[in-house]
């Protein structure tokens, strides 16, 4: 693993975005569509809005990421760039690697803007266990972003919606677990640790697979 | 081999009508759910064929990565298929049996949703199985979901066991005190004679898959050469 390639890359990828601007604007614009339909969805109570934040906030953040991560390998394919990409000498793993840090930064920083915004918007009040939430969110991210920028290495626009889905379910519903426990039961925080660890414990086995495998799957 | 998949066809059509004979006129019935039990039979024998494919997919997806072997690439392809069919058996008569057994067609416990997105992900494989481009590229990104998609597994499993109570019958001597329901030792026998039976259906199954997959590799290489010819 050459720290320094990984860096090129992901320096690579977020300057790139720092110049598009398109992906963090598609996310956030598309983040903050779902809000408003969501609203316009449910008659929302302050007893329901704690029920349905923690899930709430998941399911923005696949669908976000989902984006993002489709697009940070279909822009390659203009003017042919992953080939260029792939003949360059540098290590295959770092080309994935740089990328899915870059992907799990700028979901990260997208995050950072419309979690705060959904509890403005929806009016929701929490300040506990703030450092707890940010840590799940990480190891969250970081376990999409592995997953999904691997699996868009291998597939194409349509079917990457469809392998990427049933692949982070786990991730999905440890996360969202965790996040009810945080802003439901205050109390029973030792439960959320187990939830945590089992997300630590994915993005441990699917970083080494993913890690692994890539060599193999960019090819020759 | 014509001959060895005439006497697999012949030992799979035989099992078969001696495990129909079995699950509904040899076993005896069910004493609370009555007839709805013998669907228990079927369910439990899908159930086995799929977890094998997907196993078998999992298996042939290594040989794929590691030697690049051609005849485990065609055998994922027709094993995912038979997998997907299966779970879609799995999938359809464990709601009938639900309906009588926990009057619900469908409870998001852990095997059901496991089962569930199961399903989906081998729907994706075999979609990108089919998916366009250059042959070797597609044998490689799909041996590489296969392998993933079965690591998932476990982990969905775990994941769906911690996030809902358990409400499926612990039958045989599993669960959290190794203690199952148990059954009469007709049921077991009919049982193990439905798997057995299904799984000479898997193997006449795959055998021809992977000849269908070889003959439309065979077609075409005869069209690209036809095109090559008069272009």
């Amino acid at each position: 693993m050459n720290i320094k390639q990984i860096w090129m890359i992901t320096k690579k990828e977020l300057y790139y975005e720092y110049k598009e601007k398109q992906n963090v604007m598609f996310i956030l614009v598309f983040a903050l569509l779902m809000i408003t339909t969501y609203s316009f969805s449910f008659t929302i109570t302050q007893d329901l809005l704690k029920q349905i934040t923690p899930g709430f906030i998941w399911i923005v953040t696949i669908f976000t990421g989902v984006m993002c991560f489709e697009r940070s390998i279909s822009y390659e394919l203009h003017n042919d760039c992953l080939t260029g990409l792939l003949v360059a000498p540098i290590e295959k793993s770092a080309i994935y690697i740089g990328k899915a840090i870059a992907n799990f930064l700028i979901l990260f920083c997208t995050n950072v803007i419309v979690i705060p915004l959904l509890f403005i918007l929806f009016d929701f009040r929490y300040y506990q266990h703030l450092s707890l939430f940010f840590v799940v969110m990480v190891v969250g991210l970081f376990g999409f972003s592995i997953v999904g920028t691997f699996l868009a290495c291998i597939s194409n626009k349509v079917l990457f919606y469809i392998l990427l889905l049933p692949m982070v379910s786990p991730l999905l519903i440890a996360g969202a677990q965790s996040t009810k426990i945080l802003f439901l039961t205050e109390n029973q925080i030792h439960d959320m640790f187990s939830w945590l660890k089992m997300m630590i414990a994915y993005d441990c086995i699917f970083f080494t697979v993913c890690y692994w495998l890539i060599d193999f799957v960019l090819g020759e | 081999m014509k001959r060895l998949d005439a006497i697999l066809l012949a030992c799979s059509a035989v099992c078969m009508f001696i495990a129909l004979y079995m699950v509904f006129i040899w076993s005896p019935i069910e004493v609370k759910m009555g007839v709805v039990q013998k669907i228990f039979y079927i369910h439990v024998s899908s159930a086995w064929v799929s977890f094998l494919a997907f196993f078998v997919v999992f298996i042939c997806s290594l040989l794929v990565i590691w030697k690049s072997n051609e005849l485990a690439y065609h055998i994922a392809g027709a094993s995912a298929e038979i997998g997907v069919v299966f779970t879609a058996i799995v999938l359809t008569t464990g709601p009938i049996w639900a309906r009588s057994a926990w009057n619900t067609w469908w409870t998001w416990e852990p095997r059901l949703t496991t089962t569930l997105i199961l399903f989906f992900m081998y729907i994706g494989y075999l979609l990108l199985r089919q998916s366009d481009g250059e042959r070797n590229k597609v044998a490689r990104f799909s041996s590489a979901f296969g392998l993933v998609a079965f690591i998932n597994v476990p982990i969905v499993f775990m994941a769906i066991r911690w996030w809902n109570s358990r409400l499926h019958p612990v039958v045989f001597g599993d669960g959290k005190n190794q203690k199952g329901g148990g059954v009469e030792p007709e049921m077991l026998l009919t049982l193990i004679v439905c798997v057995v039976t299904m799984t000479f259906l898997y193997v006449v199954l795959v055998r021809k898959g992977v000849r269908i997959a070889r003959m439309k590799e065979k077609i075409k290489m005869y069209m690209e050469q036809v095109y090559t010819h008069f272009s």
